[in-house]
């Protein structure tokens, strides 16, 4: 199952998905700041395949190619409109919790505590999903606004992603007495990908005395139940739609003509 | 004065560019649709003097631009690399470059694409006719 995540930036860029989802043969398609109005996707996707709209919150769009039946989506006890769930079950395919997250961005929400603060609630949002689906077969995908190497993404009482696929074959760590489950983050190897592949999946350009100018923000983490159905050399920051380039002569995200993150495909092998 | 150091240009003339073989080609999409579907070439620098134009169908109702093919090339006009998916067709000169856009036009799936968004484009407006109906008669 192809999967492909990108945040549009609220500008009307269907037509650039149509030829990334019709490229990369995708099944589960995730756009983040999607540009209203979003009603004609549906049918524009229809070029490609039986696409549906999954029902999510509004700052998200979601299109499967499957029943609208195999995607439930989930409500936590304590709901965030930058965060929703569902559980993917289909026959002939094994079962999977999707998280699908809007990370709080540093520019408006400067004070880290915030953000540590939300990641928090995105782990216990995902405990609770696990606990109701009785399996941790869980990624989480999306605009994080933050690194891989930041805490909100690494921290225990953050996400936990880390960079390792096995910590002495544990799938959790205990810190002053508290279990700490992990999520492995492929990104890291997005860091120094391919020459062809863009370093980053978004770019700042800012006048300081450290500036890394490439960002991971966008990103993609599984948990250790999930890792033997995930094809890791298969992720990919695109940089391109069809013969349309997502970045400038530069190799930077085109701002102008697409959106300032570059999107994400990955695929899950979950065909049985 | 300081001398004009600079020729006289034929600005009466429109030269027979790239970008101008690709729009007049592509400007029959309008009148194969009824004017509901149109090409598109927005041009920019490739480095080195070159120019990269990115060709869209556009449905100016849907705010819909699809990337139909892009043509590249360097100072000099020729050769224009065409690409429509991941591969490049190299185009020599005036000649080849239209018959390569003739084949990307005609081409099944192109055609597919402009069958699907004409059926996009009248769900939209007969859907906006009947909410429009509906709204005036309350």
């Amino acid at each position: 199952m192809n999967f492909l995540f990108w945040n549009v930036h609220q500008k009307p860029l269907d037509g650039l998905v149509v030829r990334m989802v019709e490229e990369h043969n995708v099944d589960l398609l995730v756009l983040i700041e999607h540009a209203e109005p979003r009603h004609n996707l549906s049918g524009l996707l229809g070029a490609v395949g039986d696409f549906v709209q999954i029902s999510s919150h509004e700052r998200f769009a979601v299109y499967g190619r499957f029943g609208p039946e195999c995607m439930r989506r989930i409500e936590p006890p304590v709901p965030d409109n930058r965060m929703d769930f569902w559980r993917f079950k289909r026959n002939g395919h094994a079962e999977i919790n999707v998280a699908v997250v809007h990370g709080l961005d540093i520019h408006n929400h400067p004070d880290r505590n915030d953000r540590l603060a939300f990641f928090s609630r995105v782990s216990d949002n995902i405990l609770w999903v696990e606990s109701r689906a009785g399996h941790k077969r869980t990624i989480v995908l999306g605009d994080l606004n933050a690194n891989p190497f930041d805490p909100e993404i690494t921290a225990a009482t953050g996400l936990h992603a880390i960079r390792m696929r096995d910590v002495a074959g544990r799938e959790a760590r205990k810190v002053r007495g508290q279990s700490y489950e992990f999520f492995y983050n492929p990104m890291w190897r997005c860091f120094g990908g391919p020459p062809e592949s863009p370093p980053g999946s978004y770019y700042l350009y800012r006048y300081r005395h450290n500036e890394l100018f490439w960002h991971m923000i966008d990103q993609v983490v599984v948990r250790p139940d999930l890792l033997p159905m995930f094809p890791e050399e298969q992720l990919r920051i695109l940089n391109s739609a069809g013969p349309v380039m997502l970045t400038t002569h530069g190799g930077r995200p085109d701002r102008r003509g697409a959106s300032d993150h570059l999107p994400v495909f990955f695929r899950l092998n979950l065909e049985s | 004065m300081t001398e004009n150091l600079w020729p006289d240009f034929d600005l009466a003339a429109e030269p027979r560019t790239v970008r101008r073989i690709l729009i007049e080609a592509g400007a029959g999409i309008r009148e194969k649709t009824n004017g509901t579907i149109q090409f598109e070439v927005d041009s920019s620098p490739r480095g080195g003097g070159g120019l990269v134009h990115n060709c869209y169908l556009v449905a100016p109702g849907l705010g819909y631009r699809y990337p139909l093919m892009r043509a590249e090339h360097g100072l000099d006009q020729y050769p224009v690399t065409i690409v429509v998916s991941k591969r490049g067709r190299l185009a020599d000169d005036e000649g080849s470059l239209m018959t390569a856009l003739r084949g990307v036009f005609q081409d099944d799936s192109t055609k597919k694409v402009v069958l699907q968004l004409l059926d996009v484009i009248s769900d939209s407006t007969t859907s906006s006719s009947s909410s429009s109906s509906s709204s005036s008669g309350t």
